[in-house]
């Protein structure tokens, strides 16, 4: 019973989809400046896809809220290959169950800082449709779907390196939900993707609630994660926050290694929350 | 017996885990287009989330455990024939979120703002239905109106 379920979630992978992509991170560097993704249509219907590039990054508003900040026209500051990749082809059609290697290279500048560039990648896939029937009476309205899916390309230049300042430690709560407010800081010249576990000790030592997350800290990041309050009993508790470097189940072919690899803060609280 | 049998099952799922990290991908279905049919002319036509001809879409990621993924509409305000158009409105009390496909349950979100879906278990379902509303003027050409949304996911 156990293997039909475990063969069934491999299946399920490729039921039911429609334009695919994979890695969604494709890694290049000095040595190696050509990059490679498969696009594949698994859908019944023939896609026209198109590839572009847009430097941006994810960050946090002053209310711990998740978004992405798009740069258009990214200034020479800025850790952008935007300018400097091309892919081929840019542009082509997917019948059914056909997959496309996209090729890409990047042309840097010959001095260029050591540190981690990167660039958004939009593979935007359009179903092809018949053209629009304007000779029929009456009228008929339907609005179809481009799916643009963004992933990564990053491009190092040795030394790489990064680290976290795990800044601050925080709790808050509304009527519904415990709010836990990380601040963090990235070090070094290079995003930190890890891995951060926050689990809730009661007074006994006991474990009585975890959370997972998969960071990805391109510059400073003040998360909030919200946990329900009817998770917990009244009582004292302690929330233990770690941060664990984990660029490889991302990046396989990275070799970036932190001055650090666990990063941990812990803080008592009350509940009810005591207002401070 | 009983310890090969219990040998395989731990190298499949070793296999899984090491597969799904290095396969790690994220797969959107578009279920349904939204589709307003025929259309009186002069008078408002509206497909509430609910309703079958709502967009349906679903999704999921194969990374290993948890991920967070950002969605994004860009909404057209008109559907066009090629030379009139027709207003189209989308809100929050039109769009809906939820783990399981069924009526029960669901969230309304703002379609205009980005979904923030955060760590979401790995193979765990998404759905999102899209509805809206239209309104025609009595002098409108014949024809098919149609447009485009963009659907933005970022990981």
């Amino acid at each position: 019973m156990k293997k039909y379920l475990i063969i069934s979630l491999f299946l399920a992978s490729s039921l039911y989809s429609q334009v695919i992509i994979s890695p969604y991170i494709v890694y290049m560097d000095k040595t190696n400046r050509f990059g490679t993704f498969i696009v594949q249509n698994k859908s019944l219907e023939e896609y026209e896809v198109k590839i572009s590039f847009v430097f941006g990054y994810p960050v946090t508003d002053s209310l711990g809220n998740g978004t992405m900040k798009y740069i258009e026209n990214p200034s020479d500051s800025l850790p952008s290959i935007a300018k400097w990749i091309r892919a081929f082809p840019k542009n082509f059609v997917l019948v059914p169950e056909q997959k496309q290697i996209v090729r890409m290279t990047v042309r840097p500048p010959a001095l260029l800082e050591p540190g981690t560039y990167w660039t958004r990648l939009v593979t935007s896939a359009t179903p092809k449709t018949p053209p629009v029937d304007t000779l029929r009476e009456g009228i008929t309205a339907k609005v179809k779907f481009v799916l643009n899916q963004v992933t990564t390309v990053v491009y190092r230049v040795d030394p790489a390196t990064t680290g976290l300042n795990f800044k601050n430690l925080k709790i808050d709560s509304d009527s519904l939900n415990l709010h836990v407010w990380v601040d963090l800081e990235r070090e070094g010249n290079s995003a930190f993707f890890g891995n951060m576990t926050i689990r809730f000790l009661n007074s006994y030592g006991d474990t009585v609630k975890t959370d997972e997350e998969f960071l990805q800290i391109y510059y400073d990041l003040n998360k909030r994660i919200d946990i329900p309050l009817k998770d917990f009993a009244p009582g004292n508790y302690t929330a233990e926050v770690e941060i664990r470097f984990n660029e490889k189940s991302d990046i396989p072919e990275s070799r970036l290694v932190p001055e650090k690899y666990v990063y941990k803060k812990e803080i008592n609280f009350n509940i009810p929350l005591q207002k401070q | 017996m009983k310890k090969t049998s219990l040998l395989l099952i731990q190298t499949i799922i070793f296999a899984f885990i090491f597969f799904s990290e290095y396969k790690a991908q994220i797969y959107i279905t578009k279920l349904h287009d939204l589709e307003f049919g025929e259309v009186f002319m002069g008078y408002s036509a509206e497909v509430q989330h609910t309703d079958p001809n709502a967009a349906k879409f679903s999704f999921y990621h194969t990374r290993f455990f948890r991920r967070t993924v950002y969605i994004q509409f860009v909404l057209p305000s008109t559907l066009n024939n090629g030379s009139s158009q027709i207003p189209i409105i989308f809100d929050q009390a039109h769009t809906a979120i939820s783990y399981n496909d069924q009526e029960d349950g669901r969230t309304n979100f703002d379609p205009h703002s980005i979904v923030y879906i955060r760590r979401l278990f790995f193979y765990r379902t998404v759905y999102i239905w899209l509805g809206g509303t239209i309104t025609t003027s009595p002098n409108m050409q014949y024809g098919t109106y149609s447009g485009t949304i963009i659907l933005n996911v970022f990981y």
